[in-house]
């Protein structure tokens, strides 16, 4: 008689490089959401004792971001050369050319260059720096766990999503970002992983800095369908202006470049001193300008000094940005955006000769005119309005204020602010949203989710 | 490998976790530093400074009420209502049920003119949550309603909010004259005078209630009590200018009125005479006021006074007759110029014997 013996066997489940990938994402979120606390923590801390939670004296407010910015620059200069740039061009080097790596390096050097320089009261702020520091986490990580190289390309904007969404606080504007700036289309490929790491990293901030949103947003409602007008206006007005500022940033930047190599050192500390003059007068204009937008959506300026303090922060943002302060342009765009715009929408609460909303209600929706117009980016503009505000009501004044803005920009300057930034620093990458993407989404089907 | 990870993880969070935890210390104690900076600042009366301090408080610990609430407060003393509301609104949005904000945005919503909106505001906060003080600040913002209610117009929606004060102001003289006033202010004078009598039966030398009570008694047309009540209300208080006028007007309609019981018919006659003397120079100031052709019943009714001002005094009939005569006066004027409100105690007489 034939004995069958059974025999059961334990085989332990073997993860695919797609479901690696996916866990990957949720590991790439939690490191750049510890990693963004800590750097809003150190640009705090700095802030407190460089300038103090209330205004110091005059010599401080003047000297502080010099300091502060030529320490910041001669560590980006002389240790973490990689650090240098805006950040989102070298994410997107680092997926289009690079194969996804980004040498770790670079994260402390962005790490501890804008920590010191916004911290100082330099004009710039944390969120591009972020970008980069959960793209290199990323590439870390990545190379860690020996991906593929298909899979190293990808793994960059998974890191940079999560250090969006950790550093505002808004895991769907990260996602909308992500995709149409630095993978320029949409993927289903790598939009699941993205996702998963902007909301791992969301979760990881909300839990140690607490769950309150960005700004302190009023309840917004239309009081006259007249009021359209002052939305498109504010909109037209955002996109004027950051068509503007991208035509004398770089011609600053290359006579700033041709001035001797030793002038490097010196010009952030410069730089430093001009917007220590402006904050002397104006101390909304130095550092993030995140308690000053606060400020605004609470009425406390009139429209005259929004609009001064507006166009104060893009004069600050261009002298700090020009000079090669380490730092980034979200917060300033959305400043100078949110400020022009409750300026323009004061005036049209005097003499508009329809009932009107208060000042605050043009300051959110201005908020995103400037971005759209600066970054090419109106999609995410309106969802990042959108997710600050929590309230559905403000998307269609926002939709046509930022699209007005996107056109308005693209008319007077057809380039935007990262294209002509990639080219200035040698690097040939796709710009905005790419033509082909029906195509790519096509490709990737099968692909990563 | 993913031992490691994990590893690292959970000896990065542990970090973080002490980084903020001092980090929010740190945060906590420079707020409440400028806060209590500010509040020194305010209670020294420099209110620039103190919000100044406030707004700092707030930067670093934006969602603490307490704070938002002061810099409100600080905002309104300094008359900047704008930026004040945007605050309190903050508030609200966090705190729908919030009294104290409720009614900080009743009266600056009322103080901008938007008296929908501070109605609505006032029965929130008439029903909303209040951690101190619950009966009495609601007391309080119901009268609030109620005076906003009777400067609209809305008297009967005034009465009503009246009504429900209730048994929360039973035991509180003061508020039980304050409702009173405003019963009376809302055309119920029989629940003001109920309260005004309420009031007495516990403090009888309470002038300020007499005054009020003779008040209601002049408005109910018991011109006799209302004297003795304006009388004693002056006993005690002989500065008291409006109870004065008032008791003049009472004295004038009782001395006026020829329906009154207990006066000879002599007397009854001769302010009958009186009346329609008074009611026809009324008239005839009101034709000179008119500018267009005098209408017939006008005329009438002044060869109606003539004829019988030039008649010699008779009786009892005469007296009805003479109160006839002076009722078509008073219609004529009606029609032309509207009630007498020249000689407001010949009015009151004539309304008197309409009823």
């Amino acid at each position: 008689m034939k004995k069958w013996k059974w025999k059961v066997r334990w085989k332990a489940p073997q993860a695919t490089e797609n479901q690696r990938f996916l866990l990957l994402s949720v590991l790439i979120g939690v490191f750049a959401g510890l990693l963004v606390v800590c750097f809003h923590v150190a640009i705090d801390y700095l802030y407190w004792i460089a300038l103090g939670p209330d205004r110091r004296g005059f010599f401080v407010t003047l000297l502080a971001p010099s300091l502060g910015a030529t320490v910041a620059a001669a560590l980006v200069l002389l240790v973490f050369r990689a650090a240098r740039g805006s950040g989102v061009n070298q994410t997107k080097a680092a997926v289009h050319l690079n194969d996804g790596i980004i040498p770790f390096h670079t994260v402390a050097g962005k790490f501890l260059g804008c920590s010191i320089s916004i911290g100082t009261g330099s004009s710039l702020g944390p969120e591009d720096p972020a970008l980069q520091m959960g793209a290199g986490i990323a590439s870390l990580l990545g190379q860690r766990f020996r991906l593929s190289v298909e899979s190293m390309r990808m793994i960059a904007p998974v890191g940079a999503a999560a250090g969006i969404a950790a550093a505002f606080n808004t895991p769907i504007t990260a996602v909308l970002f992500v995709m149409e700036e630095i993978v320029a289309g949409w993927r289903s490929s790598v939009l699941g992983s993205i996702v998963l790491s902007s909301v791992s990293a969301s979760v990881v901030v909300r839990g140690f800095l607490g769950d309150e949103p960005l700004f302190g947003v009023p309840a917004f409602r239309l009081t006259h369908p007249s009021e359209l007008l002052v939305y498109a206006v504010i909109g037209a007005a955002g996109g004027v202006l950051s068509a503007f500022f991208i035509k004398l940033i770089f011609p600053l930047r290359h006579a700033l470049a041709k001035l001797p190599e030793w002038s490097k050192f010196v010009q952030p500390g410069v730089a430093g001193v001009l917007v220590g003059i402006m904050g002397i007068t104006a101390p909304e204009v130095m550092g993030t300008g995140y308690v000053a937008i606060d400020s605004a959506l609470h009425d406390q300026f009139p429209w005259n000094v929004l609009l001064a303090l507006g166009l104060l922060k893009v004069l600050a943002t261009l002298v700090c940005f020009g000079a090669g302060i380490p730092g980034g342009m979200f917060a300033p765009a959305l400043f100078a955006g949110a400020m022009t715009g409750g300026g323009l929408g004061g005036l049209a609460t005097l003499y508009w000769p329809f009932p009107t909303s208060p000042s605050s209600a043009y300051v959110l929706v201005g908020m995103g005119t400037f971005f759209a117009g600066l970054f090419r980016a109106p999609i995410t503009s309106i969802f990042m309005v959108f997710e600050l505000s929590t309230s559905y009501v403000i998307m269609v004044p926002v939709m046509i204020a930022n699209t007005i803005a996107y056109l308005v920009s693209r008319h007077f300057q057809p380039e935007g602010f990262f294209d002509l930034l990639a080219r200035e620093e040698g690097l040939a990458l796709p710009g905005g949203v790419s033509e082909n993407a029906p195509a790519e989404a096509g490709q990737a089907e099968g692909g990563r989710l | 490998m993913w031992g490691s990870v994990f590893g690292v993880l959970a000896i990065l969070s542990g970090l973080t976790s002490l980084i903020t935890a001092g980090y929010h210390y740190e945060k906590r104690e420079l707020s409440r530093r400028q806060f209590e900076v500010g509040r020194l600042l305010a209670q020294q009366g420099r209110h620039g400074e103190a919000i100044s301090a406030y707004r700092a408080a707030l930067a670093l610990a934006r969602h603490n009420a307490e704070y938002r609430l002061a810099l409100a407060r600080e905002l309104i003393a300094t008359a900047r209502p704008a930026e004040a509301e945007r605050h309190l609104l903050d508030l609200a949005g966090r705190d729908p049920v919030n009294g104290a904000v409720n009614l900080m945005l009743a009266r600056l919503t009322l103080g901008r003119g938007r008296t929908e909106e501070a109605t609505e505001y006032y029965r929130r906060a008439i029903y909303g949550i209040w951690p101190e003080g619950e009966s009495a600040n609601r007391v309080e913002a119901r009268f609030e309603l109620v005076t906003l209610l009777l400067n609209r117009g809305a008297t009967r929606q005034a009465q009503a909010q009246l009504l429900q004060l209730g048994d929360e102001i039973a035991d509180d003289p003061q508020l039980k004259k304050r409702a009173a006033r405003m019963f009376l202010e809302a055309g119920d004078a029989e629940e003001a005078r109920d309260l005004y009598r309420q009031v007495l039966r516990k403090q009888s030398l309470d002038a300020e209630a007499y005054a009020g009570l003779g008040a209601c008694e002049a408005a109910l047309g018991d011109y006799g009590s209302a004297r003795n009540s304006l009388r004693t209300a002056l006993r005690w208080n002989a500065h008291d200018a409006a109870s004065r006028e008032l008791l003049e007007l009472v004295e004038d309609v009782l001395a006026l009125d020829p329906s009154a019981r207990r006066i000879p018919m002599a007397e009854r006659l001769r302010r009958s005479r009186t009346l329609i003397e008074r009611a026809r120079g009324e008239l005839s100031d009101c034709l000179n006021r008119y500018r267009q052709p005098v209408p017939s019943f006008a005329t009438a009714a002044l060869d109606a006074a003539g004829q019988f001002l030039s008649r010699p005094s008779g009786g009892p009939e005469a007296v009805e007759a003479g109160i006839a005569v002076a009722e078509q006066v008073n219609a004529a004027h009606m029609a032309l110029c509207g009630a007498m409100e020249g000689d407001r105690a010949l009015m009151l007489v004539l309304n008197k014997m309409a009823k």
